[in-house]
């Protein structure tokens, strides 16, 4: 007998031994008669628990506790584990609903930049070679994730800069995708510019077609020596560039700026900078840079001299935040 | 209970435990946990429950565990805090025709023996507590009971005896409990 059977069996004789129906009292004594002598090593339990269930039907005297508390407090207790239960978990569901939101609302690349399959830090420029002997150079918090298959090589550019020197390949034309167009190649070597609002290919070999993603569906194709920006509304009329100072900047990390927006000169630089830029786009987008900026040169100087040459005030706040703004 | 002597390897878990696991819990907590509890003392009880836990080397996910345990006293303690909520109150409502004075004392004991009726009836048949209630609340006979709930003497005296001995046994779990803190 384990210790709980043997406590059901003595709160038994304890229940019997009180009852008001005297036949079944005095029949419970004999039976209990025979118990007490089969097992006397029980007694002191057995007269802990008597004494016990006496106090219990003293409760409401002794501690003022009334049927109706009891009551309550059983229908209390249930709901309390529910309502903590329900806390729990909500909270729960609340909070991937929020964390969700801010998540989108602040910047939907940053979760494709984590789960990119290749990606730079700040500052940091890698070079790799992938599965079909194209080489990729990634400029500075840049990432790209991959998508190859027997029909087609994509590279979907998540955010940044890259560099590629593409494998030649008929069967499979190389595809590098960005929100603003996708630009198609067989066996060339460019440059493609993420930036937040547009991305910008630089040709240095051969030549890439390039269809639009935005408003406009356009496709134009683009030759060695020659660029094109695409942004939301379209494609911009196809431009000429220097090869061989664009493959040196890309070199020397480099900004080849010509009439580059600010807000995107910006972007660039703080990719190379562990300091944090805030500036408001709508409000610096319409000022133009022009010029050879070096990326990794103290950002101090590089920002000192934008603001010797537009009307832009930069305002430190400790070390690491820098807010920029029109004057 | 046995004492538990803390080897240097159970150390070893209980330390590596606190400093991996101490400010994820808490953070854990402190965006769902309301007044009246706070997250510091439910991480510190939690960490004090894992004191006393014999299968330590058993744990495979500590944080799961760290949250459950969490989880259960603050169980717990919610239903302490409202099951004292309500006795307080009905205390107030019959202040006037309350005979007798009862001392902080008695009304924490009050709390305790509410809080363990209610744990240790919570699997029974509302039947069964309607005649536990009935016998040890209200004081009607045996008798009057089995007539009221319908049912025969026999069964009635069967569902008091489960009653009395379920109320036992959570009675001296909390007087183990108690010693264990103190």
């Amino acid at each position: 007998m384990n210790a709980k059977q043997l406590q059901k069996e003595m709160a038994l004789w304890i229940v019997r031994l009180n009852t008001d129906n005297l036949h079944e009292r005095q029949q419970a004594q004999i039976e209990f008669e025979a118990w007490r002598n089969k097992y006397p090593e029980h007694h002191d339990q057995l007269d802990q628990m008597l004494s016990f269930s006496q106090t219990m039907q003293q409760f409401s005297t002794t501690h003022g506790i009334s049927s109706q508390n009891v009551r309550n407090s059983m229908k209390l207790s249930q709901q309390s584990k529910k309502h903590i239960l329900q806390m729990l978990s909500k909270t729960l569901l609340f909070f991937v609903g929020v964390g969700g939101v801010i998540y989108l609302a602040s910047d939907s690349t940053m979760l494709s930049y984590h789960t990119a399959d290749f990606k730079t830090e700040v500052g940091q420029i890698h070079s790799i070679t992938l599965q079909d002997g194209s080489k990729v150079t990634l400029g500075a918090k840049s990432a790209i994730k991959l998508d190859f298959s027997s029909e087609k090589r994509q590279i979907n550019l998540v955010q940044g800069d890259m560099y590629i020197d593409v494998a030649k390949d008929p069967q499979r034309p190389l595809i590098i995708h960005t929100p603003q167009a996708d630009f198609k190649a067989l066996g060339t070597r460019f440059i493609v510019y993420q930036y937040s609002n547009s991305s910008v290919l630089n040709m240095l070999h051969s030549k890439v077609e390039t269809r639009s993603l935005g408003k406009d569906h356009q496709s134009k194709v683009v030759k060695q020596g020659e660029k094109i920006t695409a942004n939301p509304l379209g494609l911009s009329p196809i431009s000429k560039l220097d090869i061989a100072s664009t493959e040196f900047a890309w070199d020397k990390h480099q900004i080849l700026a010509d009439q580059l927006p600010l807000t995107d000169l910006l972007t660039n630089l703080s990719r190379y900078h562990h300091q944090y830029l805030i500036f408001n786009h709508s409000t610096l987008k319409d000022y133009k840079v022009s010029g050879v900026i070096n990326a990794q040169q103290d950002l101090d100087q590089t920002l000192r001299l934008l603001v010797s040459h537009y009307p832009i005030k930069i305002t430190k706040l400790g070390n690491y935040v820098i807010y920029i703004t029109s004057k | 209970m046995v004492p538990i002597l803390p080897t240097p390897s159970r150390q070893q878990i209980l330390q590596d435990m606190y400093l991996d696991h101490h400010d994820w819990l808490r953070h854990w907590l402190n965006s769902r946990v309301r007044y009246p509890f706070t997250a510091a003392d439910l991480v510190q009880d939690t960490f004090v429950k894992l004191l006393q836990t014999q299968q330590l080397f058993s744990i495979q996910e500590p944080r799961a565990y760290l949250v459950n345990v969490a989880k259960h006293l603050l169980i717990d303690k919610h239903r302490r805090y409202i099951l004292e909520q309500n006795y307080l109150e009905t205390l107030k409502q019959h202040a006037d025709d309350q005979d007798i004075l009862l001392s902080s004392n008695q009304i924490e004991e009050a709390v305790l023996i509410l809080d363990f009726l209610t744990v240790a009836l919570q699997g029974t048949t509302a039947l069964t507590r309607k005649a536990f209630i009935m016998y040890y609340f209200e004081g009607y006979s045996q008798s009057e009971i089995a007539t009221e709930i319908g049912k025969s003497l026999r069964t009635t005296q069967l569902y008091l005896a489960d009653c009395l001995q379920l109320c036992y046994e959570a009675k001296n779990n909390l007087l183990e409990l108690e010693q264990d803190e103190r």
